[in-house]
């Protein structure tokens, strides 16, 4: 589910300490792209974030309108 | 009551977000109340937490809900699960005066022990009066049609935080871990990374572990300085006292802003997101 989810701008490691330094050193080399790929996953996040909310208004006024 | 100030829902005339709790209990329900323009409403007592004082204190809080909801008759209220009883005295209001509701699921609402306890039929009256419930994944979708109501998967709020202080950012590469929602086994296993990474600086932040927290690290637990513990590459800050959350996030947000990359376990992702910081 995680991995779906932050599927830009991230490293995915294993839980352990080598897993770890692995994945600091692979962003630090590629920064430039992870930095893009997050501000990225960021606009996807807003632009999904407003179909929720359009949905949620529909749903209220429909309720509204059905009262 | 505030009017919604945002273009998105301003077409609903009269909202209210309720959350049985302080505010620091219900983040995302504050963000998300913000975000939707809706005034969120806490409504808590000052009694310590246990089970002891759970009657008297929800016999409160249910009694102190409905003069609210009275006072301020919204047309549609959002509502924090958990508590349960927190929707049950909302779905109790909308039954009266024909507002409707919408339930907002933490996670915890249909996956912890103790919130899951009530009988089944209490959940499904819920869930099935409500307009919707908002839940975060699939599962929990899932979950809420299985009980009869309908589900909206809304799995992160996105956010921008407020920068209250700034922390020192040098030109070495700045990497973050929010500590409090690492498990023991994790936070070892950053710091022995960090062990292995010169050059590098780690700032952790979120509330202070337990003693038992850092079993192989007590030696190296650095001299508080306020607010920042410093030891030599590792950066470090409390905010309060163990096993409570923090009331206003904003150290970590603050740096968070400053990190050139976060290290988040599985939750709290909007921290992140919101600095646009590269995840590990």
């Amino acid at each position: 589910m995680l991995r779906q989810y932050f599927n830009k701008g991230t490293v995915h490691v294993d839980n352990t300490a080598e897993g770890i330094r692995q994945g600091v050193l692979h962003m630090k080399q590629l920064y430039s792209s992870f930095e893009a790929g997050i501000k990225e996953l960021q606009t996807d996040q807003q632009r999904e974030w407003q179909e929720k909310v359009n949905t949620l208004t529909a749903l209220v006024e429909e309720h509204l309108a059905h009262r | 009551m505030q009017q919604n100030r945002n273009p998105i829902t301003s077409s609903i005339p009269k909202c209210l977000f309720l959350v049985w709790g302080t505010p620091d209990q219900g983040p995302r329900s504050r963000v998300m109340a913000d975000k939707l323009g809706i005034e969120a409403h806490f409504v808590y007592t000052s009694l310590p937490r246990g089970a002891l004082y759970v009657p008297v204190k929800y016999s409160v809080q249910a009694v102190r809900t409905m003069f609210l909801l009275f006072r301020e008759r919204p047309q549609v209220v959002w509502v924090q699960n958990p508590p349960l009883l927190a929707g049950l005295c909302v779905c109790f209001y909308c039954s009266l005066t024909g507002a409707g509701y919408v339930v907002d699921a933490h996670s915890e609402a249909l996956l912890s022990r103790g919130w899951t306890a009530p009988p089944a039929w209490i959940k499904s009256f819920l869930a099935q009066r409500a307009m919707t419930t908002i839940v975060t994944n699939e599962r929990l979708k899932q979950m809420v049609s299985e009980l009869g109501g309908r589900a909206l998967i809304i799995r992160d709020v996105p956010t921008t935080f407020k920068v209250h202080t700034n922390y020192p950012v040098s030109d070495k590469f700045q990497r973050g871990a929010d500590q409090h929602i690492c498990c023991r086994r994790a936070a070892d296993q950053v710091l022995k990374a960090a062990d292995d990474l010169a050059g590098i600086q780690f700032y952790i932040t979120g509330k202070l572990g337990r003693k038992a927290f850092w079993p192989s690290h007590k030696e190296r637990r650095p001299t508080f300085i306020l607010p920042t513990f410093c030891l030599t590459k590792l950066l470090w800050f409390a905010e309060c006292s163990p096993g409570r959350h923090v009331p206003d996030d904003s150290r970590s947000h603050d740096a968070a802003r400053c990190m050139r990359g976060a290290l988040a376990g599985q939750t709290d992702h909007h921290i992140r997101l919101a600095h646009a910081s590269p995840i590990l």
